[in-house]
């Protein structure tokens, strides 16, 4: 039984490090080729991004990307231009902070409170209210585009950031979530808390809250990943270039510019990983009681 | 142990928060001093607006002062030269003995000629006198003949008698003035004793024969420069200049073997160059200053102002490729974190230019660079300076 529950582990271990190592191949592949210079990986991917290359070349062994983890030389020039040369990129990453950040704080507070309303407050149509909140959540974000693109043009904020902070402040998802992970909170604690006379506004803000704070931890940590990472939002909404965040830089960057892609894809990432890194545990707790994954 | 597992994620969280904060703190630095560091590596160039006006033709040149008259002696014989009283680069004044020719055996010959000259003039006289004579017989016949008392035969002969003695005359008429001639110079080089003296004040510039030597009426005796007419400098110049100038125009002419004297002098004329025939011209400038024999050697400057232009840049502004001429206009663009500069590569065409501007047929809008640190390329961008 030992011997079997041993094997049984192993197998499972070596599955997962199969797993890991698949899925942070790519990551690997773009931190470690930020160090590159803009020859090694002009050498390594031209075969794949250059049609010149490929239309005149008939070797096919020179038709496939060659992945190398490990640079000829480590170079800091790609990050030199990404920060110092084009300074474009600092610009569009402070646009995708004073996007992103409102969006977190806004839904935040909106989110809790909602769902502390549906989760836990009884009044009339209020399972109505949420089915209505589903359906939104379940509609594809390509066919509310079209009322949300005529409502930011009648309230004047086309090509403002606001036309893309306040759809993602009343976003349904972080609603939903909470009220997920808040209905798992015992209505006994807030019986107590009655009988201890406290008002709806102290039980929910010490009792609800401190109570939801892995729930509320994951949601602000989903929520920052999905809208750092929005790329439709604001290539409708925004025309104007010097507004547009950070996930549209890489876009942008054009053939000539590969050696950029890497290591602003490595600048790109770091601040939703430092942010999964500090509340990983919160985020993990927080899917797992909620049954919801990002 | 849950005790350590919160102590040790207290300590990641720590950790991670630092990270995130030096992250923030990167970026906020970067993004404060990223225009500062950039501008370090930029290149940095002074620009200049195309403005409008005529181009300043200047025009250089050094040439040589000549003489603008030379006189020539020639000996009208083959004489032995008796004496050479003057050297070559020596001021004569009018009248001065130069050379004298042994003229002992003209003086026979005078004489003879003389005597030719005497025999002719009666020659004539006796021709005259029958042609007289051809003439009454003539008158006569015809006379006979309208009367219808002679012959047309004799009337004819007697005309043909009257045209021979008209060109016998005429014939000796001619001699006579020949040998008038001969005796007029003989008697001249005989009256001077042979010697040949200058016509005009001036130089000698040319003497071609020793006392003991012969004469050869081929090559002068010597030649003079005459200083009363003047001089002029013949000044070799690009013919692209020659639209610039005209006969008139004044001159500043530096005369360097002079001690770089300056005068003003006035072209005369505007010849092609013998020695560059269709890439040069020469400039004849007549000029006059104390001092000057001929030879020196002298500098002019000329500037002239052209027609009006709409486009004019600095020469250093306009760049040339295989592809031909073009400018780098500025291009200012609003950046993320603030105004940059972009170069814009405009290809042109240069209708004319002189020593600093250069006159464009096309309109430029902008700014163009005339000035940077480093090579340029279009789409460079690149940090403006004041112009010095």
């Amino acid at each position: 039984m030992n011997r079997n529950h041993r094997i049984k582990n192993i197998l499972h271990v070596t599955v997962l490090l199969v797993l890991a190592v698949l899925f942070m191949f790519p990551l690997a592949v773009t931190v470690t080729n930020s160090f590159m210079s803009e020859q090694e990986i002009a050498d390594n991917y031209d075969p794949v991004t250059d049609k010149n290359v490929s239309s005149y070349n008939d070797d096919s062994a020179n038709h496939f990307a060659r992945f190398q983890l490990i640079p000829d030389v480590v170079v800091l020039k790609q990050y030199y231009n990404v920060l110092i040369k084009k300074t474009q990129f600092l610009f569009m990453f402070w646009n995708s902070v004073l996007i992103t950040f409102p969006i977190v704080i806004g839904q935040t507070i909106v989110a809790t409170l909602a769902a502390y309303a549906f989760a836990k407050l009884k009044f009339r149509g209020r399972d109505f209210l949420f089915f209505l909140y589903i359906i939104v959540m379940l509609m594809p974000f390509q066919v509310t585009l079209v009322p949300n693109y005529l409502m930011a043009g009648q309230l004047g904020l086309l090509n403002s950031h606001w036309s893309i902070i306040l759809p993602g402040i009343f976003s349904t998802f972080g609603v939903f979530l909470l009220k997920q992970y808040m209905e798992q909170i015992p209505d006994a604690y807030l019986e107590a808390a009655r009988v201890d006379g406290a008002n709806q506004l102290q039980i929910f803000l010490k009792i609800i809250l401190p109570m939801s704070r892995s729930g509320i931890a994951a949601m602000a940590i989903l929520v920052f990943i999905d809208n750092w990472n929005m790329v439709e939002q604001p290539l409708i909404f925004l025309q104007d270039a010097a507004k547009q965040p950070l996930s549209l830089y890489l876009s942008r960057i054009i053939d000539g510019e590969k050696g950029v892609a890497f290591a602003a894809s490595t600048l790109y990432m770091m601040p939703m990983l430092l942010n999964f890194l500090y509340a990983e545990k919160y985020l993990l707790e927080g899917i797992r009681l909620s049954g919801i994954k990002g | 142990m849950p005790n350590q597992a919160i102590a040790d994620d207290a300590q990641r969280k720590k950790v991670i928060g630092k990270l995130s904060l030096l992250f923030l703190m990167t970026m906020i630095g970067l993004t404060f001093f990223s225009n500062t560091i950039n501008n370090f590596a930029l290149p940095r160039v002074q620009t200049v607006r195309p403005t409008n006006g005529a181009l300043i033709k200047e025009i250089f040149g050094v040439g040589t002062i000549e003489v603008k008259s030379n006189r020539a002696e020639y000996a009208d014989a083959n004489l032995r030269v008796k004496e050479v009283m003057v050297e070559q680069g020596d001021r004569v004044s009018k009248g001065q003995p130069i050379i004298t020719l042994d003229v002992d055996g003209l003086k026979s010959d005078y004489q003879d000629e003389q005597v030719r000259y005497r025999q002719l003039q009666l020659s004539l006289a006796g021709a005259q006198a029958e042609q007289t004579q051809k003439q009454r017989d003539y008158d006569n016949l015809k006379y006979l003949f309208d009367h219808e008392a002679e012959t047309a035969v004799n009337l004819q002969n007697a005309a043909k008698n009257l045209a021979d003695a008209q060109r016998n005359c005429e014939d000796i008429q001619l001699n006579l003035e020949i040998q008038a001639r001969k005796v007029d110079t003989l008697a001249k080089q005989v009256a001077n004793n042979g010697v040949y003296t200058a016509p005009v004040d001036g130089m000698i510039t040319e003497l071609n024969f020793a006392a003991g030597s012969m004469t050869n009426s081929s090559l002068p005796l010597f030649k003079l420069a005459d200083l009363g007419q003047g001089f002029r400098l013949i000044v070799p110049i690009d013919k692209d200049w020659v639209d610039y100038v005209k006969p008139g125009d004044t001159v500043n002419v530096n005369i360097l073997s002079l001690g770089d004297q300056k005068t003003e002098g006035k072209i005369d004329k505007i010849v092609e160059n013998s020695q560059h025939n269709g890439d040069k011209k020469d400039l004849w400038i007549d000029v006059s200053l104390e001092g000057l024999t001929g030879g020196e050697k002298g500098e002019i400057y000329l500037s002239k102002k052209t027609k009006s232009y709409a486009t004019l840049v600095p020469n250093s502004a306009v760049y040339d490729d295989n592809s031909g001429s073009y400018v780098f206009v500025l291009e200012s663009r609003k950046g993320p974190l603030g105004t940059e500069n972009y170069l814009q590569k405009v290809e042109v065409n240069v209708e004319d230019s002189d020593n600093v501007k250069s006159a464009l047929t096309d309109m430029v809008m902008g700014e163009v660079v005339m000035q940077s640190s480093k090579p340029l390329e279009d789409g460079n961008r690149v940090l403006k300076e004041a112009a010095n």
